[in-house]
């Protein structure tokens, strides 16, 4: 295991843990407000100070950490699905079937993603279900693409006739013989997409179409710390500093993996 | 003689390049196999040989290829006489035909194994897939005395290594056992030898050779050297850039050759009589197979030492000369 692998994963385990652990670790009620202690710099009784109404930024922080990592989790599992799925079908048939779906990946690569996950919450309501699939559903195409590209190799090998002569049908073929054979680059995708995904559900938090108080999340302390960033710079720092090393732990683990398998193409 | 099991009637193929152009690959290919008889097919690299093998067994993509004849395969056990393998559009007969009646053993066993799969549960896939109500035990140790049959040692070892950790001897061996695991009639073995080495090439075809004659197998050998496997088969094609230029007993041919190409493929091969001389060279390059105007003359024409006047505006047909068929004007009685 490499060091960049280690420390990806130390990292990732250690905000599981917290997150896991959230409601134990947590020194005071994340919503509980207590406006006689508003906006109180980082002390030993409060370790990141506290925000406008005074609540524990701590506490906010830890027991945010859970929404993001499910959220990135669970909208990375729905973009990887589909475009693993979209990407065998598309590159083991070929033919039409391979027009269509490349189509169907260029019009939602068209779409600037995150505005049209603004569209979209426009329409729904604005809870963490909602963003978990929205997210998965609008960031598949890159990794459908890549996906069929392997397939496109892989199903012309002597291993795939081989498979047809042992009278394999073509849904046993593609996920029994193809899919094992691209399930490396899919991995390391997974990875890499939860950073990107916690990222925009901070950013749609940031801009209060995300997680909605009182619920916190790192996005929207976020948001509520800009109004205070002259005065209260720890509003900003921490949530920002736990968005900031979860996405670089699973980008150290992504990109372990790749040097790990030695996969040499850029980032999907 | 025994009854036959393939034949290959006008059989023709071409690749389809773009709307309007096309390579025409196989032209008018006439084939006999009989029942217990090992035929190889030679010819140099690019001449069809291992289309025509795949496209036997309909594992080339319906859309990529035209074609047109027949490929007749008689078997004892099931029934289809009718043009098979071609317009074949039942999947599930002809799943249950491709590796149970016909099988084959591809060119590089590196590329014929999945990586990410032990070797053992390979040979296994082959023998369930076409026998679904064998129960495990019995897979089991069948796909292990498949592994003894073909020389392998350590058995035990061998089953649960995955392809990377075996020597290329080792994989054509577990490649062999795949083909054969379900006794098929007929075996085609598709260069079988060409990422060997000298000495176990001799073994591999050694190997083949034994288990046709003891499951009274028919073997259809491919490959582009003609000395190698003299010994081992009954009959010889010579395909050169998609048509059979001669045909004749494997002995007979290889001692008696009778078109200039094969002449020529044959003087090319080094042997202890030609030690110090410089090796023949075939002149010039195959014609282009996209270009129809080829087809109106002899296809050997631009690279024959022999060719006369004849051979520039007429086909020849195939003539008989002693014991071979020779599709050369120098025949023509």
């Amino acid at each position: 295991m490499n060091k960049t692998l280690k420390i990806g994963i130390i990292i990732i385990g250690l905000f599981l843990l917290v997150g896991i652990f959230a409601k134990h670790i947590s020194p005071k009620n994340p919503v509980q407000q207590n406006l006689l202690e508003r906006l109180q710099p980082p002390s030993s009784k409060h370790f990141f100070g506290t925000d406008e109404l005074g609540r524990d930024v701590f506490s906010r922080v830890i027991n945010s950490t859970m929404v993001s990592l499910s959220v990135g989790i669970i909208s990375v599992s729905i973009s990887v699905f589909l475009g693993t799925i979209v990407g065998l079908v598309a590159g083991y048939y070929g033919k039409k079937i391979d027009i269509i779906l490349m189509r169907i990946v260029d019009i939602v690569l068209c779409f600037p993603t995150f505005f049209l996950i603004l569209m979209v919450i426009a329409f729904l309501k604005p809870n963490i279900y909602n963003i978990m699939i929205v997210i998965g559903l609008t960031s598949w195409p890159g990794l459908a693409r890549y996906v069929r590209a392997e397939v496109l190799s892989i199903r012309e090998r002597e291993y795939v006739l081989s498979a047809k002569l042992a009278g394999l049908g073509s849904s046993k073929i593609i996920f029994y013989h193809i899919l094992p054979n691209v399930i490396v680059p899919v991995i390391i995708n997974f990875t890499l997409g939860i950073g990107s995904a916690i990222l925009i559900e901070s950013a749609l938090s940031f801009l209060g179409l995300g997680i909605q108080p009182p619920q916190p999340s790192w996005g929207n302390i976020l948001a509520s710390g800009k109004d205070y960033i002259h005065i209260a710079w720890w509003l900003s720092l921490f949530p920002g500093m736990a968005i900031f090393i979860t996405v670089m732990g699973f980008n150290l683990v992504g990109e372990g993996l790749r040097q790990k398998f030695n996969i040499k193409e850029k980032k999907l | 003689m025994d009854k036959k099991i393939l034949e290959s009637k006008n059989y023709s193929l071409s690749y389809k390049i773009d709307n309007k152009k096309k390579y025409y690959i196989l032209r008018n290919i006439n084939i006999e196999i009989f029942k217990k008889q090992k035929v190889a097919l030679i010819g140099e690299s690019g001449s069809g040989k291992s289309t025509f093998a795949y496209s036997l067994l309909n594992l080339i993509p319906r859309d990529e290829i035209d074609f047109c004849g027949e490929i007749n395969f008689y078997s004892d056990k099931i029934c289809c006489k009718k043009k098979f393998l071609l317009n074949f559009s039942d999947e599930d007969e002809l799943n249950h035909i491709r590796g149970n009646h016909i099988s084959i053993i591809f060119q590089d066993p590196f590329s014929a194994l999945n990586p990410v799969f032990i070797v053992g549960k390979q040979v296994e896939e082959m023998i369930l897939n076409h026998n679904k109500k064998i129960s495990n035990d019995e897979l089991h140790l069948k796909t292990k005395s498949l592994l003894k049959s073909v020389k392998l040692q350590d058995i035990d070892i061998v089953y649960k290594k995955f392809p990377h950790q075996l020597s290329g001897g080792q994989l054509q061996r577990i490649c062999i056992a795949t083909s054969i695991a379900n006794i098929p009639e007929l075996l085609i073995a598709d260069e079988p030898t060409t990422s060997l080495d000298a000495q176990l090439r001799v073994e591999v075809l050694d190997l083949i050779n034994s288990f046709v004659k003891k499951n009274y197998m028919s073997l259809l050998l491919i490959t582009h050297d003609l000395n190698i496997v003299k010994d081992y088969v009954d009959y010889v094609y010579i395909l050169y850039a998609g048509e059979i230029l001669e045909h004749g007993h494997g002995n007979v041919l290889s001692k008696n050759p009778l078109h200039p190409y094969t002449q020529l493929l044959i003087s090319a091969y080094p042997d202890k009589t030609k030690k110090g001389k410089l090796l023949p060279v075939i002149e010039g390059q195959m014609p282009n197979l996209t270009e129809k105007k080829f087809f109106t003359r002899c296809i050997f024409f631009n690279r024959c030492p022999k060719k006369i006047e004849k051979c520039n505006s007429l086909v020849p047909d195939f003539y008989k000369a002693g014991d071979s068929f020779v599709k050369c004007f120098l025949y023509e009685k």
